[in-house]
């Protein structure tokens, strides 16, 4: 993919082309993968923060060429979907090797060596969040700034433009949303 | 409940919003008003809210996917390091005893992993900015801080210099050291106190167990800074709840300290005067007047300490401690901040005066109280 591609992806997605916008989620979504990759065989010893990858893959991209993304707050926005992404494979891939899937991923496996399962269904969550992209998709990116980026409030206020009291409302009304959706049969 | 379309959403949620801002009394008249006008919104908000009450209390979503959420365990990784086992733990996290695990060379620190996860975006910076200024400071008698970090849930923890040793009274006590080389021994923590307040920084927590001697016999102050960094970057609550923490052993809080008030180097100049003490007599300076920590922060609001010497049976120690020596150590341990030694630097002094046989500053002071007193209780006839 070279940066005009990239180029073209980002200001058609900007534009609403969801086609645009799902080749853009599999770009960045392939540039964390493979920068989580590059950086565990580099040190098995490192602890990869979705925060520190999302900032690594930010500055990976940027330094490879100019005029990929406009701003740091605009490759958040697409990244931090892309790491819902991968943060859910990486759990279906574990619970498909429990049931003896066999199922090879590498992605951030220090960082989750001791990880607990998580409290709730990571399968159903995705599909709660893939509805509240379609009911208000600004509730939606807040929740994967928060709970899958691990951003503060003040941080994710900052990355949208936004203050942190709207971001907390935001967030109220997305957890709402979620709960309503996970809890119905 | 019936699933939400964008549209439905679309009208309800500036209503939500509204009600979001309100405070609980605010928002519960407001739905009372609205029940008038427009029931099955009103119905409907509450529904939504008590979805929101219920999600509060389950701490819905509130943990990454990523967080173990379990206390740190033995083999752990943080940076670089590799956690080998717990040396203490408390109110503020554990400490651990951690080697480099990329074999370079090696290197064993203390890694300190604070029990506060999900700082905000201030106290992390706060952290990381307080953290690089006690970094750049190097003192032989202050264990260093390295480094400081976040791990994977934004727990903070910091990288500090490993020192092996005794505590400093348990050291005087095991050893028998007699009474000038325990004050030897603490003259050089004294100085390194001198040393940082000097760059503005301030210890807080200055007390027998964050003083170690190395078997070479050497004292090292450890945790500079640990405690402010702390409480600085906290939020207020948490800063709250450490401050109570900290009231459960305030043998060595200062009486501001203890009210909540300001810390200023005066605060350390008074730890370390109770120090001295203890260092000195093997007791507390307020060990008569409690025997409980209510009763003990009552006397340390209240009461002026006994002088040292009066702890020391009679003989030559006694006297070796009476006058100047007392002097300087109640000088320490006044209760008004503003009549203690301003800084370490002047506490330093004083003792290295005492040392060396010379008059110390403290005592030229107290006997000038004492002629004011006598004038003021001459006029008051």
């Amino acid at each position: 993919m070279s940066d005009t591609d990239l180029e073209f992806l980002i200001r058609s997605s900007d534009g609403g082309n969801t086609k645009a916008r799902e080749q853009l989620f599999t770009v960045l979504y392939g540039e964390l993968h493979s920068l989580a990759q590059r950086q565990l065989r580099r040190n098995s010893a490192l602890t990869l923060s979705p925060t520190t990858l999302l900032h690594e893959t930010y500055l990976d991209m940027s330094s490879r060429g100019a005029g990929t993304f406009p701003d740091r707050a605009r490759f958040l926005a697409y990244a931090s979907r892309a790491m819902r992404g991968l943060i859910i494979d990486y759990f279906r891939s574990r619970a498909a090797q429990k049931r003896g899937g066999g199922f090879q991923i590498t992605v951030l496996k220090s960082e989750v060596v001791d990880a607990k399962e998580p409290d709730i269904q990571l399968d159903k969550l995705s599909e709660a969040m893939d509805a509240l992209g379609v009911i208000e998709p600004r509730l939606a990116q807040v929740v994967d700034l928060k709970f899958f980026c691990g951003m503060t409030f003040a941080e994710i206020g900052a990355a949208l433009g936004t203050s942190e009291r709207t971001i907390k409302r935001d967030w109220e009304k997305a957890r709402i949303l979620l709960q309503h959706e996970l809890t119905e049969v | 409940m019936a699933r939400w379309s964008a549209e439905k959403w679309g009208e309800i949620s500036p209503h939500l919003d509204k009600a979001l801002d309100l405070d609980s009394h605010a928002r519960e008249s407001w739905l009372n008003e609205l029940d008038a006008s427009d029931p099955a919104l009103a119905q409907q908000l509450r529904e939504l809210l008590a979805t929101q009450q219920h999600n509060s209390a389950a701490e819905f979503l509130e943990r990454s996917p990523l967080a173990p959420g379990a206390p740190p365990i033995a083999g752990q990784q943080i940076g670089a390091y590799t956690l080998e086992s717990m040396l203490g733990s408390g109110g503020t996290g554990s400490v651990w005893l951690a080697r480099r695990s990329d074999g370079h060379f090696e290197a064993k620190v203390a890694i300190k992993i604070l029990d506060h996860r999900g700082l905000g975006g201030q106290g992390a910076e706060q952290i990381r900015r307080e953290a690089s200024l006690l970094a750049r400071q190097s003192h032989p008698h202050i264990a260093r801080l390295f480094d400081a970090g976040f791990g994977t849930d934004g727990q903070p923890f910091l990288i500090l210099e490993y020192v092996e040793g005794q505590r400093i009274d348990e050291y005087c006590r095991s050893r028998k050291l007699s009474l000038p080389a325990r004050v030897q021994l603490l003259l050089p923590i004294i100085e390194a106190v001198a040393h940082a307040h000097a760059r503005q920084i301030v210890h807080r927590d200055l007390k027998p167990s964050n003083i170690l001697v190395t078997s070479e016999g050497i004292a090292k102050l450890l945790d500079f800074g640990v405690a402010s960094l702390i409480s600085n970057s906290m939020p207020v609550e948490v800063a709250l709840s450490q401050h109570e923490i900290l009231g459960m052993t305030p043998g060595y809080a200062a009486p501001e300290q203890i009210r909540g008030e300001a810390i200023t180097p005066a605060s350390d100049v008074y730890a370390l005067g109770i120090l001295l003490h203890v260092l000195i007599t093997g007791l507390h300076p307020y060990a008569p007047n409690f025997s409980t920590p209510t009763q003990l922060i009552r006397a340390v609001l209240t009461d002026d300490a006994d002088l040292a010497s009066e702890s020391i049976e009679p003989g030559s120690t006694k006297r070796w401690v009476r006058g100047d020596l007392d002097a300087v150590i109640a000088k320490a341990m006044q209760r008004d901040p503003a009549h203690r030694y301003p800084s370490a630097t002047e506490l330093a002094a004083d003792v290295r005066r005492f040392l060396r046989s010379r008059p110390v500053l403290a005592k030229r002071h107290t006997l000038a109280e004492r002629i004011l007193m006598f004038t003021r209780r001459q006029r008051a006839r």
